[in-house]
């Protein structure tokens, strides 16, 4: 039953689910998106599965029970620590992609990527102890510090796809499914936090 | 060798030995310019200083005999109650790499020389030197200065020696695969001030318009300004016809400056001056970072001009850069701008307004524009499908201007609440790198040889190489 949230929200914020993806989700993906497919949650494709407008509802239904049933003001409260970390990441991407004075980086200066890693490595440490709390407290939430472990692992090795390709289950791509994730158990919307200055 | 390197210009030095900037300090020498005095303390004496822990006997007499020459280059004294001399030091190796020391200025700083300093450059100057060489000191070197300008000397020559084996640096030797001998060399320098209110300021100057490669030498001023306010943006410069309406000897002792200067290197060059109490000072040159286009002409003008050899000029400019130029552009007469923000990521394309990802997917084939307020990570192959993604919240960190310079895709953000969204269906073109959304289906005009001179020039050149067959 948690799998079906797990599922439907890796559903949601993948817009399709292949198998190999579910599996990042949840140990037991594949009879869990049988289950879903089967009570027409999901609709099944080439491509991977996606939300059928019942999924979304049952989805929507989910979050907000899973809302009601946790600790809110503990949510609130690591959320709140979260912001600062969101910062920090957002600018250590900007500064992957980007050079100083905002022109694409063309990657021909190791020592120039070299600093950018290595400033995502030190992002990434900085942020484990909240991700463990954070999955502590939701433990559904579990495959996010394990996501973002293995693509900064990769990004160490030298796989730089894995910084921020939206493609690939990258350090960005993930983390900011996790800020995604994250909005909806708090009922915040996006739009806002945007205004806000927070989540964009 | 004799220690310590004086950077006098006497003979030409080996830029592994003593690094970049002071190769650059004795080569501005060797060309008769004048460049604040300045000597080096060779990698050599870096072990003996990080095994003892201390400068060793040998290091200090080339430090004292160095300094002794900079005073009388210049008839100051280190620590002196009258005309006081501040130095720098710098680390130099011949390969740059995190961890390695930043530069420390106005070592000498000490009451008396503030006194000094006060008076011929103002309180409040002096105060200003107070208070920032305190901080870089410790922040650099690690302590707070001791109050004799000696003891600060020696300290900052020692840490810029053991950073060498910073964690960071030996990291990222390390990762490089680069051996850990090599090491670093120290460089004092003496230092000039642009501040005062007579005949002293400070300055950049381009030998050639960073913008489009023009000929006209592009440069600031700054009277009265330090280094760092001009290069950090913080002021507000005036043009170099400032400088030659108030110092015209000195503008074209500049000028005269840096035609040798690029003569020399036979590349554009991007100057940093200071002139301090009516003695022009040069304290760095390089090659002048220019925007694509600039590369692309800035090499045809110096190969017309007999600098470069064609095979020259074609290593000046990357296929990118060309490209660049040859670039499709907007031409944007008469053209009604709908919506602007900022430009997250280059290229333009045109498409009818679609404000879901679900929907730029389905009508992806007509060539579709996403509207979206912010995007999320299910938009994703929306984002794929449309041929430019367009939003009205967030800058450039986020979720859509990161996406889409992963996908090369064009894309404009923060436009403002309610302006995109409101453009359903419409026809429009998207021009990322001006962060402009303009109406209806733009003309584009992509420049040719046929067209401009310097592209003509360049296809010659390609033809001579490989004549197609």
């Amino acid at each position: 039953m948690t799998d079906a949230l797990v599922l439907l929200q890796a559903a949601r914020l993948k817009g399709r689910l292949t198998l190999a993806v579910a599996q990042l989700f949840s140990a037991d993906a594949e009879a869990g998106v049988a289950a879903l497919e089967q009570a027409g949650y999901l609709q099944g494709g080439p491509a991977g599965g996606r939300l059928t407008p019942a999924g979304r509802d049952e989805l929507a239904r989910l979050i907000a029970a899973e809302r009601d049933a946790a600790d809110v003001r503990l949510l609130e409260r690591l959320y709140a620590r979260f912001d600062p970390h969101n910062s920090e990441l957002k600018a250590t991407i900007s500064a992957w992609q980007l050079r100083p004075d905002g022109t694409p980086n063309d990657h021909a200066d190791p020592a120039y990527d070299a600093e950018a890693i290595a400033r995502l490595q030190q992002a990434h440490d900085d942020a484990s102890g909240l991700l463990d709390e954070l999955a502590t407290a939701v433990p559904r939430l579990g495959h996010y510090p394990v996501r973002l472990g293995a693509a900064a692992r990769a990004v160490e090795q030298g796989d730089t796809r894995f910084v921020a390709n939206p493609l690939a289950d990258s350090y960005h791509q993930v983390w900011f499914e996790l800020h995604e994730d994250l909005l909806g158990l708090l009922g915040r919307d996006r739009e806002a936090e945007a205004m806000a200055g927070r989540a964009e | 060798m004799t220690l310590p390197i004086y950077l006098d210009g006497t003979v030409e030095l080996d830029r592994a030995e003593v690094g970049g900037k002071a190769w650059s300090v004795n080569h501005l020498r060797r060309l008769g310019l004048p460049v604040p005095p300045a000597f080096t303390l060779p990698t050599a004496l870096g072990p003996a200083t990080i095994a003892a822990g201390a400068l060793p006997e040998t290091a200090l007499t080339a430090l004292a005999d160095g300094m002794r020459w900079l005073e009388a280059e210049l008839g100051r004294g280190f620590g002196a109650a009258d005309r006081p001399l501040f130095v720098s030091v710098r680390s130099g190796a011949a390969q740059s790499m995190p961890g390695m020391m930043d530069t420390v200025l106005n070592i000498g700083t000490t009451e008396d020389t503030l006194k000094a300093l006060a008076g011929e450059r103002g309180e409040a100057f002096a105060a200003d030197v107070r208070r920032r060489f305190a901080e870089l000191y410790a922040r650099i070197v690690g302590a707070a200065p001791p109050p004799d300008a000696r003891a600060q000397l020696i300290a900052a020559v020692e840490a810029v020696f053991r950073s060498w084996d910073s964690p960071r640096a030996v990291a990222y030797r390390r990762h490089h695969g680069l051996p850990d001998d090599g090491g670093t060399a120290v460089t004092v320098q003496a230092m000039v001030f642009g501040n005062g209110a007579e005949a002293s300021g400070t300055g950049v100057l381009f030998t050639r318009t960073p913008l489009d490669g023009s000929p006209a030498p592009f440069g600031e001023w700054l009277a009265g300004g330090q280094g760092e306010d001009v290069v950090s943006g913080r002021a507000d410069p005036a043009a170099l016809d400032e400088l030659a309406q108030a110092m015209p000897t000195v503008h074209d002792q500049l000028l005269a400056a840096a035609q040798t200067l690029e003569r020399d290197a036979r590349e554009v060059q991007d100057i940093e001056f200071t002139v301090e109490d009516g003695a022009l000072w040069l304290l760095q040159t390089r090659a002048a970072k220019r925007s694509p286009e600039a590369a692309v002409r800035i090499a045809v003008a110096l190969h017309r001009e007999g600098r470069l050899s064609r095979d020259e000029a074609l290593t000046r400019f990357s296929d990118d850069d060309l490209a660049t130029l040859t670039r499709p552009r907007i031409d944007a007469n008469g053209a009604t701008v709908l919506a602007t923000g900022e430009p997250a990521s280059p290229g333009i394309a045109s498409g009818v307004v679609v404000t879901s990802a679900f929907e730029a997917e389905e009508r992806a084939d007509e060539g579709v524009v996403l509207a979206t307020a912010t995007t999320d990570p299910d938009d994703i192959h929306g984002m794929i499908a449309a041929t430019a993604v367009i939003t009205e919240l967030g800058g450039a960190t986020s979720h859509a201007a990161v996406v889409s310079r992963e996908l090369g895709r064009t894309c404009v953000v923060g436009c403002g609440p309610g302006t995109v969204t409101g453009l359903a269906g419409r026809l429009v073109t998207v021009d990322g790198g001006a962060g402009r959304v303009y109406a209806g289906v733009l003309p584009i005009v992509a420049p040719t040889a046929a067209d401009d001179p310097d592209l003509a020039e360049i296809a010659r050149w390609r033809a001579q190489i490989s004549p197609a067959c």
